[in-house]
């Protein structure tokens, strides 16, 4: 079937139905077939209507697909110089080193990598703080015949 | 699935609100308690597990000693937070091009590097 369309102002066309999917056409775009009368709003006319009831794109991608990290991953460098110098410098070190193999891998283009790795040291920074507070007051102990 | 993330999540903020109230109230509390004195203070584990400084050893005399505006004092407690501090916060609150810039691994790597250096040197 051909098919021409009136699109910004312009007549087009002919086209088959397959092509007028790819097209940027409304509903209220008028087209026009042999069989028609008149032109017709593409959401009016049978042989177009189909077009609008169905999503624009036939062909989704598969909501299974590994989403992509758009960002990149927090490094916490900040809170890792923080915990160098208050509490626990090794732990510190280690978790500054892993926000750099996070930006590494990002940079790198790794990016699924990278947020692995960003997670990595989320857990050494919490099992950094739980065991600050656990040496901070055993250390604190330490003073208990002082008193 | 989804359960371990948001356990990670909720873990890593719980501790890290508990981290900063616990800095803060060390640092009120070192403010007015000289920690070289009679006061009972915070014992570093680093240096009571091996005897050596750690980076951070210092901190709260450096901190007391600001506190009363000697900054000779502090420095001579502790020079390496008055660039560890700033850095810190910078790494924190900066954005754009500085903070890709802070972030390049050379950068991090420098960084890691260098407080092991610092560490050591004062140790000789």
């Amino acid at each position: 079937m051909k098919i021409w369309i009136f699109l910004n102002g312009i007549q087009q066309g002919p086209y088959d139905l397959e092509q007028l999917g790819q097209l940027p056409i409304e509903a209220s775009t008028p087209v026009w077939y042999d069989g028609l009368e008149a032109w017709t709003p593409a959401g009016a006319a049978p042989a177009t209507a189909s077009l609008f009831a169905l999503p624009a794109d036939p062909t989704p991608p598969p909501p299974t697909a590994p989403v992509e990290p758009s960002h990149r991953p927090p490094t916490y460098i900040g809170w890792s110089i923080l915990l160098t110098v208050c509490c626990c410098c090794p732990a510190g070190i280690a978790a500054i080193i892993t926000g750099a193999i996070t930006s590494s891998r990002w940079n790198s283009g790794d990016h699924e990598g990278a947020l692995q790795m960003s997670h990595i040291t989320e857990w050494v920074l919490i099992v950094t703080i739980v065991l600050a507070f656990i040496s901070g007051p055993f250390g604190l102990t330490c003073l208990l015949p002082l008193f | 699935m989804p359960a371990a993330p948001l356990l990670r999540r909720r873990l890593l903020a719980a501790t890290g609100i508990a981290f900063a109230i616990a800095v803060a109230a060390a640092a009120v509390y070192v403010a007015f308690n000289d920690p070289a004195g009679d006061a009972p203070a915070l014992q570093c584990p680093f240096k009571q597990l091996t005897g050596y400084d750690c980076p951070g050893c210092g901190a709260q005399r450096a901190f007391h000693a600001m506190v009363r505006g000697d900054i000779a004092a502090a420095w001579h407690f502790n020079p390496a937070l008055f660039f560890l501090i700033p850095l810190a916060l910078a790494y924190t609150a900066s954005r754009g091009r500085l903070r890709r810039l802070l972030h390049t691994p050379a950068a991090l790597i420098a960084l890691a590097a260098g407080i092991i250096v610092w560490t050591v040197a004062r140790n000789l």
